[in-house]
C-alpha cells in the first residue's frame, strides 16, 4: 500500500462509512413529461430558414421577380415582338424613362451622345433639348459629350418607356419580363429533369451498391461525364428545333450526373443504417424501404441540389444564347435579350441600358436563388455547412 | 428442458473482400436456443457476434449451414409466406439508438411499421391502439407517439426500438448489443425492461454483448466467441465459476469489479491463440460436463478433464 492510499484510508474510513449518509434517489415520473409541442423535421428546418435574413430577403426578391415576370407582360400595352408605334424610326432606341424617378435624374429619358462641333450643329437641337456635359479628344479630334433629352427632342414627352425601346422599336420592359419568365421556365425544367433522372439513376445504383449493376451504371456515368457537353449541344441543335424544352433537355443532359452521384452516395450510406436493417427484419419490401426510408432522408439534399441547379441552368442557357446556340427568337430568354443588346448598342456606351437592364435582372435572379439555396442547405442539412 | 426454438447448425458466413481473399466472419457455428431462455453471446469486437445475429434473421445470405426456427427451415430460399412468418416471429433490437430510428418518421409510424407491413390492423384506430399499448409496455406515454426520434434521449430511443420489435408479437428477439451505446444508469433500466418483458410476453432472447457482467446478469446460457467460432458454451453460472478455455479465462480476467481493493489485486492476462496445436488433431465442440461445451482437440480435452477432476 502506498503512502497516498494510507492517507486516503485515514481520511475516509472506507470500511465503516455511516450508512445513513447515502439515500436512494428515486426517478420521478414527470421526468419524462412533455413540455413542448412535437416538431417535425420540416417545421424545424423552416424555422431555421426564416431565421436566416439573407435567405428570407432572397426569397422575397425571387417572389417579386417571379410575380413581375408573370404580371408585367400581361399589363403591358406593348407586345413581345410588335413595334410600339407605326413610326418606328422615331420610336427606336429610346432611353428608359420612369415617372417620378425622372425628376431625380434617374431614368429621365436622356442619352449621352458624342458629337464633333460640326455634327452637333447639323442635328439642330433646340437649346433646351441638349446639354454639353464634357469634352474629350480622340485621334486628335475634339469631341463633345452631349446629354440629349430624347423624349423632348422627338416631341413625345407624354410617353413613358420604363426600360426604353430597342433598335426595332420594341418595348424592353415587356421583353425583359417575358424573358425572365422564359429563363425561369428553362431553369425549373432543367432542374426537374436533373433531379428526376439523377434520383432514379443514382437511387438504383446506390441501392444495389457494390454489385455489378452499380459498377456498370457508374462506368456509363463516367463516360458521359467525360464528353464535353458543349460538343453534344452543338450536335444536338443541328437536329432540334430551338425551344424551351429542347434547351432544358440539352442543359440537363450533363446536369443530372452530379445529382445521380450525390443520391448514390447518400443511398449507399443510408442503406446500411440500422433503421433500414430494422425495416428489413420486419419484412419490408425493397419498394417500401426506398419510398419510406431512403427517399425521405434525401429529400432535403434533393431540394438543395435543385435550388443550385436552377441558377446554373439559367446561366448556362444565357451563355448558350450569347454564343448563339439554341436561340429561339420568338421566345427570347434573358440570354437572347443580352445577345440582341450587344449588336444594337453598336459598341457605344450610349445604348448600354439595353445590355445592363436584362443583365441586372439575370444577375439579381441568379444571386437570389443561389443565396436562397445556401439558406436552404443550412436549414435542411446543418452538417453540410462550411463545405 | 423446454423445446428448442432456434437450431443453428454449422452456420458459415463468409464475406468476399476481393476475388482472392474472404473473411470468415462466422465459421461453422452450431447451437440451440430453448424456448423462454436468454442465450448470451459474448466475444471481442470482430468475433462475429453481430454477424451471427444478422445471419439468423436473414439480413445476410448465409454461406453454409442450416437455421431451423420452430422446427421449420429458416435459411436459404423460402416462400413469401414463410419469409413473412419468420419476419413476424423473429425480431431484432439494434445497437445504436441514434441510428436505429428513421429521423423522418414519427414514433407512431416507426412503431407501427410491423403492423403496416404485415397488415395486422384493420382500421387506423386499431393501429393506434396497438401502438399505444406497446408504448405503455415499454414505459412511454401515448403523447410520445406524435414525436420525432431527435426529441428523445438514448434510453427512450432504445425503448422505442424495443417497442418496434415487439409490435408483431415475436417469439425470438435478437438483441444486438442493445445496451452498449447507453450510459450505465440507463443500461440497467433497459436490461430490467427486457427482463420484465420476457416474463410478461414469454420471449426468448439471443443477447449479444461484450459487457460480461451484464451478460451474466441477464443470460441463462452463454456462448463465448472468438474469431468466428464458439470456443465455450455453458450455463451462465457454470461458465463464470469454471471457465476452462484460455480465451474465456482471459475474458473473465478483464471484468472490472466495483471494489477498489480486489480490483487492485486483479491480474489480467492475454489470450495467445498459438498455445493450441491443431495441426495433427482437429478440434471440435466437446461436452466436458453436462451442458458445458468446449472447443478443443482430444489432447486438450484430456487436460481439461484432469483440471476439473
Amino acid at each position: 500500500m502506498t503512502n497516498h492510499d494510507k492517507n486516503l484510508n485515514q481520511a475516509f474510513d472506507v470500511e465503516n462509512l455511516p450508512k445513513d449518509l447515502f439515500t436512494f434517489e428515486k426517478a420521478t415520473d414527470d421526468a419524462e413529461g412533455l413540455t413542448t409541442k412535437p416538431i417535425s423535421f420540416w417545421q424545424d428546418s423552416m424555422r431555421r430558414l426564416f431565421k436566416n435574413y439573407v435567405a428570407v430577403v432572397s426569397l422575397l426578391i425571387i417572389v417579386v421577380l417571379f410575380l413581375t415576370a408573370i404580371i408585367a407582360p400581361m399589363l403591358s400595352n406593348y407586345t413581345l415582338t410588335g413595334r410600339v408605334n407605326q413610326d418606328y424610326y422615331k420610336f427606336a432606341q429610346l432611353p428608359p424613362r420612369v415617372p417620378v424617378l425622372e425628376h431625380f435624374g434617374l431614368f429621365d429619358g436622356t442619352l449621352i451622345k458624342e458629337f464633333t462641333q460640326g455634327s452637333l450643329d447639323e442635328v439642330g437641337y433646340a437649346s433646351d433639348e441638349y446639354k454639353i456635359v464634357g469634352t474629350f479628344t480622340r485621334n486628335r479630334i475634339e469631341y463633345l459629350k452631349v446629354k440629349e433629352y430624347t423624349y423632348k427632342y422627338l416631341d413625345i414627352e407624354d410617353r413613358y418607356f420604363i426600360f426604353g425601346t430597342d433598335i426595332l422599336s420594341r418595348d424592353i420592359w415587356t421583353r425583359v419580363w417575358y424573358g425572365t419568365s422564359i429563363s425561369l421556365l428553362i431553369g425549373v425544367y432543367a432542374a426537374i429533369i436533373d433531379v428526376l433522372i439523377g434520383v432514379i439513376y443514382g437511387g438504383i445504383a446506390g441501392y444495389f451498391g457494390g454489385t455489378k449493376i452499380d459498377d456498370v451504371m457508374m462506368r456509363i456515368l463516367e463516360v458521359l461525364y467525360g464528353i464535353p457537353s458543349i460538343v453534344i449541344l452543338f450536335v444536338l441543335f443541328m437536329f432540334l428545333t430551338p425551344g424551351i424544352v429542347p434547351i432544358a433537355i440539352a442543359i440537363a443532359l450533363t446536369g443530372w450526373i452530379g445529382v445521380a452521384r450525390m443520391i448514390r452516395a447518400q443511398f449507399l450510406k443510408l442503406r446500411d443504417q440500422e433503421f433500414v436493417l430494422a425495416a428489413r427484419t420486419l419484412g419490408a419490401s425493397d419498394t417500401r424501404i426506398i419510398m419510406k426510408h431512403l427517399i425521405p432522408n434525401v429529400v432535403a439534399q434533393i431540394i438543395v441540389m435543385a435550388s443550385f441547379s436552377i441558377p446554373s441552368a439559367i446561366f448556362y442557357e444565357a451563355f448558350l444564347a450569347f454564343i448563339g446556340i439554341g436561340l429561339d427568337l420568338s421566345k427570347p430568354s434573358l440570354g437572347v435579350l443580352i445577345n440582341d443588346a450587344i449588336s444594337s448598342t453598336q459598341g457605344a456606351m450610349t445604348y448600354v441600358y439595353q445590355l445592363v437592364l436584362p443583365s441586372l435582372v439575370l444577375s439579381t435572379l441568379m444571386l437570389s436563388i443561389n443565396l436562397l439555396g445556401n439558406g436552404l442547405r443550412d436549414a435542411l442539412d446543418p452538417r453540410m455547412r462550411n463545405n | 428442458m423446454s423445446n428448442v426454438l432456434l437450431k443453428v447448425e454449422h452456420l458459415k458466413q463468409y464475406f468476399k473482400l476481393d476475388r482472392k481473399s474472404k473473411v470468415k466472419a462466422v465459421d461453422d457455428v452450431s447451437f440451440d436456443i430453448y424456448e423462454g431462455e436468454t442465450f448470451g453471446l459474448v466475444g471481442e469486437s470482430g468475433s462475429g457476434k453481430t454477424t451471427i445475429g444478422r445471419s439468423i434473421i436473414r439480413l445476410y445470405d448465409i454461406t453454409g449451414g442450416n437455421v431451423t426456427f420452430e422446427g421449420k427451415q429458416a435459411s436459404g430460399k423460402l416462400k413469401k409466406e414463410e419469409r413473412a412468418s419468420i419476419a413476424r416471429n423473429m425480431q431484432m433490437i439494434f445497437q445504436d439508438p441514434m441510428a436505429c430510428l428513421n429521423p423522418r418518421m414519427n414514433i407512431r409510424d416507426i412503431v407501427a411499421e410491423g403492423i403496416d407491413i404485415h397488415k395486422l390492423a384493420k382500421t387506423k384506430e386499431e393501429r393506434d391502439e396497438m401502438v399505444y399499448a406497446i408504448l405503455a409496455k415499454v414505459g412511454l406515454a401515448r403523447e410520445h407517439a406524435g414525436r420525432y426520434p431527435h426529441e428523445f434521449s438514448g434510453g427512450q430511443r432504445q425503448r422505442i426500438g424495443i417497442a418496434r420489435a415487439l409490435i408483431t408479437n415475436p417469439k425470438l428477439v435478437i438483441c444486438d448489443e442493445p445496451i452498449s451505446a447507453l450510459d450505465v444508469s440507463i443500461q440497467s433500466q433497459v436490461v430490467n425492461l427486457l427482463k420484465k418483458l420476457q416474463k410478461e410476453l414469454g420471449l426468448t432472447y439471443l443477447f449479444i454483448a461484450h459487457d460480461l457482467s451484464m451478460v451474466r446478469y441477464i443470460s441463462d446460457r452463454i456462448a463465448v466467441m472468438h474469431k468466428g467460432k464458439i470456443v465455450e458454451l455453458a450455463d451462465a453460472e457454470e461458465l463464470y465459476n469454471n471457465p476452462l478455455h484460455p480465451y474465456t479465462r482471459s475474458l473473465m480476467s478483464a471484468i472490472p469489479t466495483p471494489d477498489p481493493k480486489s480490483e487492485k489485486q486483479r491480474a489480467r492476462f492475454a489470450y495467445d491463440p498459438s498455445q493450441h496445436d491443431y495441426t495433427t488433431d482437429e478440434p471440435k465442440m466437446r461436452e466436458i460436463r453436462p451442458k458445458h461445451f468446449i472447443y478443443c482437440n482430444e489432447k486438450e480435452f484430456q487436460a481439461y478433464q484432469t483440471e476439473i477432476a
